[in-house]
């Protein structure tokens, strides 16, 4: 036997510290050229690098964590943006301004994100418990 | 052990929360589709409905670790 490592075909090369850097600065939405200068590479060494698997799957990974963060802030932000609607729902005098138009833009594009897509499957689990609780049908219910 | 009826009270108030929001999803995408532009109202029940997810969520997953592994 020869006395060789053989790195497995799947393995993730790790990146150093100034390619996790430009991957992070890629993925807060920087150009591959912006973000070498950033770091303090050539351009098209950043070019190259953004083409790389191992980069592009940082990116990949950093974009969706602070896609992630985005979402429960914006889940916390649909309450204050509910409760300031309900002010001016409530008050016909209160001046709508500013403030309504940040609560409509919060909630609008909570409509494109897929939090409400759950509900699918809290029917799922929920039809089951109705299934094992009152034995097929809808409980309290004649249906 | 659980009271039957008491289960059967949550699951059912739990059926009709979830029937009140899918309708209220389904009038938004109607609304959507149409090209209409939702109004407060709407936008304000959007917004109290987003906020009861993670309640309703909770709810379900206590009721199936009551059901299936006999939690408190």
């Amino acid at each position: 036997m020869g006395g060789t490592l053989t790195v497995p075909a799947n393995a993730v090369p790790k990146l150093t510290p100034t390619q996790k850097q430009f991957a992070a600065l890629v993925a807060s939405g920087l150009t591959p050229s912006q973000a070498a200068a950033q770091v303090g590479i050539a351009p098209r060494t950043g070019r190259k690098w953004a083409s790389k698997p191992a980069v592009a799957e940082e990116i990949e990974k950093i974009s969706n964590e602070v896609t992630r963060s985005v979402k429960l802030r914006l889940r916390a932000l649909a309450q204050q943006a509910a409760a300031a609607l309900e002010q001016v729902l409530i008050d016909a005098k209160a001046p709508a301004g500013a403030k309504v138009s940040a609560a409509k833009a919060v909630l609008d594009l909570l409509l494109r994100l897929d939090e409400l897509e759950k509900l699918d499957e809290i029917e799922k689990r929920l039809s089951k418990l109705e299934t094992a609780v009152c034995g097929g049908g809808l409980c309290g219910s004649d249906r | 052990m659980h009271d039957p009826t008491r289960l059967q009270e949550r699951l059912k108030l739990l059926r009709e929360e979830l029937e009140k929001s899918t309708k209220l999803l389904a009038q938004i995408e109607e609304a959507k589709r149409l090209g209409a532009e939702l109004s407060f109202d709407t936008l304000y029940l959007l917004g109290k409905l987003v906020g009861k997810l993670p309640g309703l969520r909770k709810e379900i997953a206590e009721l199936e670790s009551k059901l299936w592994w006999g939690g408190p």
